[in-house]
């Protein structure tokens, strides 16, 4: 497996007459772009509009974000099973939009009405504290308002929200489609010096197999109660894990997170320098009893030994207490099986740093990074400029929780607001004993 | 085992997250009949006296994982 | 540097009153410098004024507490103070107790920074770690008062800190004995090169610093078994979020603060009538299908009528506990626990999802 991902900064973005890309700056042409959402009788109102890092700009309805990319060469499409047919993906040349980023937000009559298949949404302001927080405040975010018909069934929303915004990313990646001259970096797990240690990674993620979209989908199939699953780190480059898109809450992910996430780009990167990258095991969590969650740690640290691996690094979503179980029990499996294991995680802890960071943990778990606390507190200014939300209209984070004006300053905790929770280690927070 | 190392010293087995103390995949004589057991387990837990903490099974077959 | 004023709490021992005989003397104080106070202020030199000295016995202290604090408090407010150094108290437990019981009953006062030092062994330290306060350090000791030179020298350094303004850094780089308070720090490295560095440290055998580590439970004491639960009266709790249709008390999806009691009079199940379910954390589905999973009403009903014990409480205890703070949680469990006691209930079915 080999991908060339060439990459085509975005300085500026201008809506225009034509939809093309030149010399850092992205023209758009909206009326085509809304046409091409709008062809989708299930959203019946769409807009595009700009906000760009250090205006006091308050997107909200926040669903997902992603970055724009387009496949050149090799087998597949970016987000194969979804906006194309069910390829293996991570081979060939791969281009991408840096510096900018789409994000949708929606809205649509819910059904389910509470629990965790109920859907959700989040904040992320383009200045203030929370813009330095999410690296969402850094990119120049081309945002996508959109509404559903009443009626439309969960699936069918989280479908609607998720072409309508691949569809922009497309579209506006398509413009580098000609183009040779992107800074390329070349992603390969060839053969190495095998004196290398042999390091295996396991993305543990939160599944709600019984959701209509179980949370995280592989090829598009949402992932549900499987066992542990072998995959090449190039897949997530050419979106290959994609999420529910109905689900926005910042303690959940975001597809640009899944396409850019630090453990992997770090593994790929470090791969025949100073370790050998064998691959990546995905493990759905949580189990919802205990004989399932010992067989999962049981076949992940297997499966690790059957690769020959002698290092591990596991990291998890979302921040369920029941799924650290599952985790740490993988942990624990992979150290008694011989592999030295390393996790990366953040951590509870509470406002004030007093409470404990987890509250499950096992005595092999002696070597965790901390990608700082999810309970951060953060005042967000009120916004001269809303996005997502007609004028005196309310917004609601959860489902079941009160209403409440966007418009206005509030205080809130980083589960609210878009990409501040650091799963896979992009960030550089981390917490420290006082 | 959460509850364990967070501090609870009775701790009853359920089927499971979402229904603890019942079963959604048995008929719903069977699903009464479960949850007079869990119940009953429970009420054993609290006449019984410990020295640590102790996970207690009732006499069940959970028929999921 | 200003000048700091310093008050050195020390017990009868230290302060040259006496030895075990002497233990329980009540708190009093001495003006200026006592014993090993001497030696502390040559090595605070100018920057430092220790104006006074406070003691008390480690008996006395231990049986009459609040007595003893409130008079040392007062003698650190009356000197007006901003420095206190208790201790050293190496291993011994009841000085170290005293030592950490004062340091946090100041812990208020504004501008006020407190001192203390014992053997990371010393139990006094469960009392610091604690209460977790931000102005109060214990900077770790050798076992026994050979080690005094060692222990006053830590002192002074900290002292100096204090005195010159400068931030107290994390315990890992200023050698204190960690609180348990966790704050957020920015890294030069990210998440992912800091993991990769460290599993790489982990398989070449070399040492690494965990940033996270592993707690240690809480031990909660284990209650006594119910004798006789024939006539035993119980109630059903759950933190499940089983509640009133409509939500007319307002819980959260997550992140509560607040439990309530629902009446479950004259129902022998949960099933059919109305009640709503919200907690983010799990498939609601099921329990707002049928609610007895997560209060097993219908189960308890007929054991009850069956004689297994004498009567259930006609309301089920709930909140709803996805991803809530844990010293919340532990406040609401105090709080239904004591309503339990005036209800005379004697056992508790508590069902978590």
């Amino acid at each position: 497996m080999r991908l060339e991902l060439a990459t085509y900064p975005v300085k500026q973005v201008q809506w225009s007459s034509q939809t093309c890309y030149r010399d850092g700056l992205l023209e758009i042409d909206k009326a085509e772009l809304l046409a091409t959402v709008l062809e989708d009788k299930k959203i019946i109102f769409a807009d595009l509009d700009l906000a760009l890092p250090g205006e006091e700009t308050r997107i909200v309805n926040v669903r997902d974000v992603v970055e724009a990319r387009i496949k050149v060469s090799g087998p597949g499409c970016v987000f194969p099973g979804i906006l194309g047919p069910v390829e293996t993906v991570g081979d060939g040349r791969t281009h991408r939009l840096s510096g900018m980023a789409v994000v949708v937000s929606a809205t649509y009559r819910p059904t389910i009405l509470s629990g965790t298949a109920a859907q959700n949404s989040s904040l992320i302001d383009m200045w203030g504290p929370l813009g330095k927080a999410t690296p969402f405040g850094s990119t120049l975010n081309v945002v996508l308002v959109i509404k559903l018909l009443d009626g439309v069934t969960e699936l069918e929303a989280h479908a609607a929200i998720q072409l309508a915004e691949f569809k922009v990313a497309r579209r506006l990646a398509e413009t580098t489609r000609e183009l040779a001259t992107g800074e390329t970096e070349v992603f390969a797990t060839s053969e190495v010096d095998p004196s290398l240690p042999r390091v295996v990674y396991i993305d543990s993620f939160l599944t709600n197999w019984h959701a209509p979209h179980s949370l995280v989908a592989y090829y598009g199939l949402p992932i549900r109660e499987s066992l542990p699953t072998y995959i090449h780190p190039n897949e997530y480059l050419d979106g290959a894990l994609t999420k529910d898109t109905r689900i926005g809450s910042g303690e959940y992910t975001y597809t640009w997170e899944w396409m850019n996430k630090g453990i992997i780009l770090r593994l790929l990167r470090e791969h025949g320098k100073r370790l050998n990258f064998l691959g990546v095991i995905l493990q759905r969590t949580r189990f919802e009893a205990e004989h399932g969650k010992q067989v999962t740690a049981a076949c992940a640290a297997q499966m690790a030994k059957l690769l020959k691996a002698e290092g591990v690094i596991v990291t998890r979503t979302v921040m369920s207490g029941a799924n650290l179980v599952d985790v740490m029990l993988t942990v624990q499996a992979c150290e008694k099986r011989g592999l030295k294991t390393v996790f990366l995680s953040p951590e509870w802890g509470g406002r004030d740093g007093t409470e404990p960071p987890f509250v499950f943990t096992v005595p092999e778990a002696d070597a965790m990074v901390s990608t700082g606390s999810t309970d951060r507190e953060y005042r967000l200014p009120a916004p001269k400029k809303l996005i997502g939300v007609k004028p005196g209209e309310l917004i609601q984070l959860y489902a079941g929780d009160q209403w409440i004006s966007p418009s206005d300053e509030l205080t809130m905790d980083d589960t609210c607001l878009a990409g501040t929770t650091d799963w896979w280690g992009a960030g550089k927070y981390t917490r420290v004993q006082y | 085992m959460v509850a364990i190392q967070l501090g609870a010293s009775r701790v009853v087995t359920g089927t499971k997250i979402p229904n603890p103390c019942g079963d959604v995949n048995l008929p719903p004589e069977n699903d009464r009949e479960l949850r007079r057991e869990i119940v009953k387990c429970a009420l054993e837990a609290l006449q019984t006296n410990l020295s640590g903490a102790r996970t207690f099974v009732p006499k069940v077959s959970f028929t999921s994982g | 540097m200003s000048q700091l004023r310093v008050m050195h709490f020390m017990n009868q021992f230290f302060a040259g009153i006496g030895g075990e005989d002497k233990a329980d003397t009540p708190a009093g104080l001495i003006v200026g410098q006592v014993g090993a106070g001497k030696r502390l202020q040559e090595l605070l030199g100018k920057s430092a004024e220790m104006v006074v000295t406070a003691y008390c016995g480690d008996d006395y202290f231990a049986a009459h507490s609040r007595q003893a604090i409130d008079a040392i408090r007062k003698i650190a407010q009356d000197h007006k103070v901003s420095l206190v150094v208790a201790g050293p108290a190496f291993s011994s437990g009841r000085y170290g107790f005293s030592c950490a019981q004062i340091c946090h009953a100041m812990a208020d006062l504004p501008g006020l920074v407190c001192v203390t030092a014992m053997h990371p062994e010393n139990p006094g330290l469960e009392t610091y770690r604690q209460f977790k306060d931000a102005n109060v350090y214990a900077v770790p000791t050798a076992k026994s008062a050979a080690g005094m030179g060692e222990a006053l020298a830590k002192i002074a350094r900290f002292a100096l800190k204090i005195a010159s303004g400068s931030e107290i850094g994390p315990s890992a780089e200023e050698d204190y004995i960690p609180r348990g308070v966790r704050k957020d720090v920015w890294m030069a490295k990210d998440g992912a090169e800091r993991a990769v560095d460290m599993l790489l440290a982990k398989l070449a055998a070399k040492p690494f610093l965990t940033e996270i580590p592993g707690e240690s439970p809480e031990t909660v004491p284990i209650a006594l078994a119910i004798g006789g639960l024939a006539k035993a009266r119980i109630a059903l709790a759950t933190s499940s979020g089983v509640i009133a249709k409509g939500n007319p008390d307002n819980f959260k999806a997550h992140k509560n603060v607040q439990w309530k009691k629902y009446s479950i009079q004259n129902l022998d199940t949960m099933k059919n009538t109305d009640w709503d379910v919200l907690h983010s954390g799990y498939n609601n589905i099921f329990m707002k299908d049928n609610p007895n999973f997560g209060i097993p009403l219908d189960a308890s009903r007929r054991l009850e009528s069956e004689g297994a014990f004498a009567n259930l409480y006609p309301y089920f205890y709930t909140t709803s506990g996805c991803n809530a703070s844990v010293p919340v949680m532990q406040q609401l469990g105090r709080e239904m626990v004591s309503d339990m006691k005036a209800e005379k209930i004697d056992g508790v079915i508590m069902v978590s999802t």
